[in-house]
């Protein structure tokens, strides 16, 4: 097939010629504003480039699926702890590069592959890999006690919380993304597999259906309820937005993260059997759009301005609206999941929520305070699992995942 | 296979100064082909002429071969692959027109390549300790069946972990589908003592596994070894995921014994750094763990999981460096 060998040979080229690539990078990412876009503009939108000053994957489109693990840190010293992150970023170069990963040791018959292969034919699809630190890791077992930012705080316990330990913190993250879900599995496999010894899985979620989009192309997505999600969301070219909300900024203390942002995730289950019993009336009361065009109740369409005091005081848009939370916003990037059926026979269903942001504290918590108490749309919804991840900026072509906290 | 392939094959091994890594499977942990004698002395040798010979060693001398290290297990494994194929088209064709010489110099290639002093040691050691832990083994395991088919679970408990940890140790020589059978046995058995709940059943599943005992008491004596062998076996100790601590420092046991008979011949040291550093710290995460007594619920099962993904990782470069 003619147009999969130009693929493979730009691809070839864009791993084989590193030092070109370095060149390149640099150069755009010395431009003003120029490294403030992530992506691959040179007609190859199966790859999303992965240097830049934000990690991509978080204002960059969003893609079909998600494979998000959270890593306990089983290594007992700063230096194993380095040693994790720098073979992590060595691999996910190569990875989002649609190159399988290297390892040198391991170049011959009689010992495992370098790569466990399964994305060989496969192109990256779009794949970002994006790593977080959870508060845990911040203790004296790396000598990181003083060192945790602020805004990573233990989120508050919220009513309707249900949640399983099983489900919760850890010490890392990684999240991927791409339009093949074997290309995203490929990810967090070959990454565990090279954190053995390391760090261990604690927990894990594969998502689908991106439950909402930071691009303008293609209709908003929808999450499991059937109604539109991220309507408002924040853009990944709307650089204001992104500076006010999304980036740490030097100013905001922990110099480290500057570039960075905060990602909290919550596995929010559906009860959708419920859901799908409850009258179309109700269910646009609940969440405060149609269900069909998802225009504000009142209004015709979905981009009409919501006004949030005419919409019904409990339905989920009123009680989420910034212009209630002092103007903040965050940048969703959700997934929907269905873990098989539950013990009951029910489709365990649900929003994979996950919210970037400058600063949880005055973003999420009280978001999160006024919609678990009042929101029409709680009865409908559990929040299984919790966890809040600083995510530390992007890298450079010979940088490292936490440099800038750890090198 | 047409004769112009073997001689092709045959001319390959002999000329070319680089060969590939022989794509050779070796069946479970057996590395016999019947070319080489399966301690891997040269005594397979006889039949070649003294040109043969030489060729076999002048080529030997040009193929990477390290002073005091002449084990080129690759070139070995290619030897006897080809010396298969050659043996493979006299039987399927009836045939015997290929050049003896060239099947001399192979079969005499492939006996001088395992030929390696070092590694005759270490094959000689692993089954002499594998010989002792065998003949521990089945009386150990008597006395288990004793009393598990009298119903004494007391007893029965406090044989299980010697007798289970000889098990792990000879594991590496059971015949593939003994090995499982009698990994699903030994478990099910450790888990009614766990549980502590009856056992006289399983008077059967514990008669099995003597047999299996006596059946690995045999092969330790005659069964082929190499040292990629080992170093594999090694690797598949941790295949299984331990079911509680017992079993765990049973293969960790198992696995030190393969290691220990290899570390001298292991070609890269960062490696010989990583499997030190591995075992050291699988053993005394295990120590810790074990003093702390803990009850078997997920979150130790968990933690033995991990301790094992942690050795079994490094282990699986093994065999690729002896």
């Amino acid at each position: 097939m003619p147009a999969t060998h130009r693929l493979s040979r730009r691809h070839l080229l864009v791993g084989g010629g590193a030092l070109g690539a370095v060149g390149m990078v640099g150069a755009v990412a010395g431009l003003p504003g120029g490294g403030e876009t992530h992506g691959d503009h040179d007609a190859s939108p199966q790859l999303v480039e992965f240097h830049g000053p934000h990690q991509a994957g978080i204002a960059t489109p969003v893609q079909q699926h998600l494979h998000f693990a959270a890593f306990d840190v089983t290594a007992n010293d700063l230096a194993g702890l380095v040693a994790l992150l720098q073979d992590w970023t060595a691999a996910a170069r190569a990875m989002t590069a649609n190159r399988p990963v290297e390892r040198v040791e391991s170049a011959r018959r009689l010992a495992p592959p370098s790569d466990t292969g399964e994305t060989l034919d496969l192109h990256a699809a779009r794949l970002t890999i994006t790593v977080g630190l959870g508060r845990s890791l911040f203790d004296d077992r790396f000598g990181l006690a003083d060192r945790s930012p602020a805004p990573l705080a233990d989120l508050p316990a919220y009513p309707g919380d249900v949640l399983d330990p099983a489900r919760c913190g850890g010490d890392l993250v990684i999240q991927t993304c791409s339009d093949d879900p074997q290309v995203a599995v490929h990810a967090v496999r070959n990454l565990s597999r090279i954190a053995t010894g390391l760090a261990a899985v604690r927990w894990a979620q594969l998502g689908f259906g991106k439950a909402s989009a930071t691009d303008t192309a293609g209709p908003t997505p929808r999450n499991l309820f059937g109604f539109k999600d991220g309507t408002a969301n924040i853009r990944g070219d709307d650089a204001d937005a992104l500076a006010d909300h999304v980036w740490a900024q030097p100013s905001d203390g922990s110099a480290w993260m500057a570039g960075g942002s905060y990602l909290v995730a919550r596995r929010i289950r559906m009860t959708v059997e419920s859901w799908d019993r409850t009258s179309l009336e109700d269910q646009e009361r609940a969440v405060g759009r149609t269900k069909d065009v998802g225009a504000p109740l009142g209004a015709a369409r979905e981009h009409d301005r919501v006004r949030p005091h005419g919409l019904p005081t409990d339905s989920h848009v009123r009680l989420a609206h910034p212009s209630l939370h002092g103007g903040v916003r965050m940048l969703r990037r959700g997934f929907s999941f269905v873990d098989g059926a539950d013990e009951l026979g029910h489709l365990d269903a649900g929003l994979f929520f996950l919210a970037y942001q400058r600063d949880p504290r005055r973003a999420f918590v009280p978001v999160q305070a006024e919609l678990s108490r009042h929101d029409a749309m709680s009865r409908y919804v559990r929040h299984t699992g919790s966890s809040v991840w600083a995510v530390p900026p992007g890298v450079g072509p010979d940088g490292w995942w936490g440099e800038t906290l750890l090198g | 296979m047409s004769a112009r392939a073997v001689v092709a094959a045959l001319g390959a091994l002999l000329l070319v100064p680089v060969l590939p890594y022989a794509g050779e499977t070796l069946g479970n942990r057996t590395a016999g082909s019947g070319a080489v004698h399966p301690d891997g002395s040269a005594s397979a040798c006889p039949g070649a002429d003294a040109q043969a010979r030489q060729q076999s060693v002048t080529y030997l001398a040009h193929s990477g071969t390290m002073p005091g290290r002449p084990v080129p297990t690759p070139v070995a494994l290619q030897a006897r692959r080809t010396v298969n194929k050659v043996r493979a088209y006299y039987r399927d064709t009836g045939r015997r027109d290929l050049g003896q010489e060239l099947v001399a110099a192979s079969t005499c290639i492939a006996a001088v390549a395992a030929a390696d002093p070092a590694a005759e040691q270490a094959i000689a050691a692993y089954r002499a300790r594998l010989r002792q832990h065998a003949d521990s083994l089945v009386p150990q395991v008597e006395q288990l069946a004793a009393s598990v088919r009298a119903g004494d679970r007391g007893a029965a408990r406090s044989l299980y972990g010697a007798a289970r940890a000889s098990w792990e140790q000879v594991r590496p020589l059971a015949a593939p589908a003994t090995d499982l059978d009698a990994r699903a046995g030994w478990d099910r058995i450790g888990r009614q003592l766990r549980r502590n709940r009856e056992v006289a059943d399983l008077a059967p599943v514990a008669e099995g596994l003597v047999a299996d005992a006596r059946d690995v008491q045999a092969r330790v004596v005659t069964v082929p070894l190499s040292v990629v062998a080992i170093g594999r076996a090694a690797k598949e100790l941790f295949d299984h995921v331990p079911t509680d601590a017992t079993v765990l420092q049973a293969q960790v046991d198992s696995a030190w014994t393969a290691y220990g008979v290899l570390r001298a011949l292991v070609s890269d040291s960062e490696l010989v750094t990583r499997l030190d550093t591995a075992f050291a710290a699988t053993q005394q995460s295990l120590s810790a763990h074990r003093r702390g007594d803990h009850p078997g619920d997920g979150a130790w099962q968990r933690e033995l999981t991990r301790m094992a993904d942690a050795l079994a990782a490094p282990l699986s470069h093994l065999a690729a460096a002896v």
